[in-house]
């Protein structure tokens, strides 16, 4: 059971309206303790003006957001004191070198020590080149002074808005080992990536949002349904949708060019074969497809499903 | 909120257009003085006498003390204009703003340290120039007889109350371009609009002036004309003097504290009310 204690953030209908334009629609989210939480969504879903109401950054238009207990509109001070928070595209003054960067915000958090500015530039790899003027940083380079500066002064709780962008490969898997190792250590991640394989390999929770409402949430594995979806290659697409619609056990069809995306049991594929063949359209291609949070997410968010 | 004004004057120190700012304003202190030198020196020979001994008092004490003043007025303005919107409007350009107040989180305290380094800063840049001129000067008269008789405990306290309201009328300024800069999120809001504000309504006043009925009363509600109005002696003598009569020094500050606290308020509530995004 879960204790007030453990819960980090809680929004209560959370709404935000930009004129007309509703980015976060009545959004009642839980981050516990501990957790390494995915926070996934498409493009103008509403993630990062959630993620920036928890920072105080954007006022809500209605609803509470608490964060360790507190309300965020009237101790954001004291809250704000807690969390780190890596946002995308990152910004710090490009005439400084990443340690004078370093030490303008540890200046303003107070109680950060020039020993902590070396180690949180161990960690992420960035020592060499401290005294290097941050306009002269590659993109990964720049990323790994935002993960830096979050980090500064020992936050309870990291908010991570695309973490991984343009770091090559080899940084990617640092980034996701220094995840899974501050979710390790008991901090509360609160993660947003497009990442998805990213996000299901550190997440223990996710939470999937369209048009600023939640759509999907609970562990990357519960969500993945398995063992339920085909994928065929037909000529005749249109044909095809037409005569598996009328089926009862076909739940859903997506196209994806010439193939067709059934969710449908995978016992069902002789009968899905012979069903198009007894109406003249043959399969070229069949097999089961493997679920992955990256499809159930697809299917979740994709606008242009077959009905 | 000692330390975010420690953050501030450390990046104001750190940046290099800050030091450019200075060396600008040095060259240009020099360029001016060399040139009045040069030409009391050896005057045109159609130059009338009135005129030479007017140019000649601008570089002989005590009466340089006016040109000095004057100039860290008017060349004071622009550069602190272009230094303050900088440092506000680029915080947006660059997103450091967002990095500030995700630390923080208290807006007024981000305007307030803010304010605070550039009146630091303000008045080392008054500082600066008074010394710079006072080095010109005394280096011009150090191997003839510069008498410092003048210098009476008196008129130092005069010349700091000079210094006081020299940098009076450069708050004004300062706070227009905080409030500009937070307003288009943007330097170059920041610095076009109240650099714009500053030549557009230098002309205005020289036109007001000429003018007669009600449209000359609108100089006194100015933020130029009431500056000159605080400087002794009238330090407005650049290209954009202000030659109508001027208010009293009573009503020019109370016209000045309102457009401070205006300008203030207005930026302070914008800040705090509006949200930051990318």
């Amino acid at each position: 059971m879960t204790t007030s204690n453990d819960v980090v953030v809680r929004t209560e209908h959370l709404t935000k309206h930009y004129g007309k334009l509703v980015a976060v629609d009545d959004l009642n989210l839980e981050v516990h303790r501990g957790e390494v939480f995915g926070f996934l969504g498409p493009n103008g879903a509403g993630k990062s003006t959630t993620m920036s109401m928890m920072l105080g950054l954007i006022a809500p238009t209605s609803g509470n957001i608490e964060i360790f207990g507190l309300s965020v509109k009237s101790n954001l001070a004291d809250i704000l004191g807690r969390i780190g928070a890596v946002m995308e595209s990152p910004g710090f003054y490009p005439y400084l070198s990443g340690w004078d960067n370093l030490r303008v915000f540890a200046r303003i958090s107070r109680d950060v020590t020039d020993n902590r500015i070396k180690d949180v530039l161990n960690l992420v790899d960035l020592a060499d080149r401290a005294q290097d003027k941050f306009s002269g940083y590659s993109q990964g380079m720049k990323q790994r002074l935002a993960i830096a500066c979050a980090l500064l002064h020992d936050p309870e709780f990291i908010i991570f808005d695309e973490p991984t962008s343009g770091l090559d490969p080899a940084g990617m898997k640092e980034v996701r080992e220094l995840l899974i190792r501050l979710g390790q250590e008991g901090k509360t991640i609160f993660l947003n990536s497009h990442l998805l394989h990213e996000v299901e390999q550190v997440c223990n929770r996710v939470a999937i949002i369209k048009k600023g409402k939640v759509i999907a949430s609970g562990a990357p594995n519960d969500l993945i349904k398995h063992g339920d979806t085909l994928q065929i290659r037909v000529a005749d697409t249109d044909k095809a949708v037409a005569i598996l619609n009328e089926e009862d056990w076909v739940s859903s069809i997506t196209r994806d060019g010439d193939l067709l995306i059934l969710k449908a049991p995978t016992e069902r594929a002789t009968d899905i074969s012979a069903l198009l063949a007894k109406n003249g359209v043959f399969i070229s291609e069949m097999k089961a497809r493997e679920d992955s949070l990256e499809s159930f997410f697809l299917e979740l968010t994709e606008e242009e499903t077959v009905d | 909120m000692i330390d975010q004004i420690r953050a501030e004057l450390f990046k104001l120190r750190k940046r290099k257009m800050t030091w450019i700012m200075i060396i600008v304003l040095a060259a240009f202190l020099c360029l001016i003085f060399f040139a009045v030198y040069g030409i009391t020196s050896s005057p045109p020979e159609r130059m009338p006498h009135e005129g030479l001994e007017t140019m000649r008092n601008l570089i002989t004490f005590p009466d340089a003390f006016t040109m000095i003043f004057s100039m860290a007025q008017n060349i004071g303005a622009i550069l602190l204009t272009i230094i303050v919107a900088s440092s506000v409007g680029n915080e947006y350009g660059w997103g450091t703003i967002r990095q500030t107040l995700i630390r923080k989180g208290i807006r007024y305290q981000y305007v307030a340290s803010k304010l605070v380094a550039f009146i630091v800063y303000a008045l080392i840049v008054i500082a600066f120039i008074i010394g710079f001129c006072l080095a010109l000067l005394t280096t011009q008269w150090i191997n003839g007889a510069l008498n410092w008789d003048f210098m009476t405990v008196s008129y130092v306290g005069e010349l700091f109350t000079m210094y006081g309201w020299t940098f009076y009328g450069l708050l004004v300024y300062i706070l227009l371009a905080i409030l500009l800069s937070l307003v288009g999120r943007s330097a170059i809001v920041g610095i076009g609009g109240t650099l714009g504000y500053y030549f557009v309504e230098s002309i205005a006043i020289s036109i007001f002036n000429q003018s007669g009925g009600w449209l000359a009363e609108i100089p006194n509600y100015l933020i130029g004309h009431n500056i000159a109005a605080i400087l002794p002696t009238t330090m407005m003598q650049g290209p954009f003097a202000s030659s109508g009569a001027l208010p009293s020094t009573l009503y020019a500050s109370i016209t000045l504290a309102i457009y401070c606290v205006v300008f203030l308020g207005l930026s302070l509530y914008l800040f705090k009310s509006r949200d930051v995004t990318t």
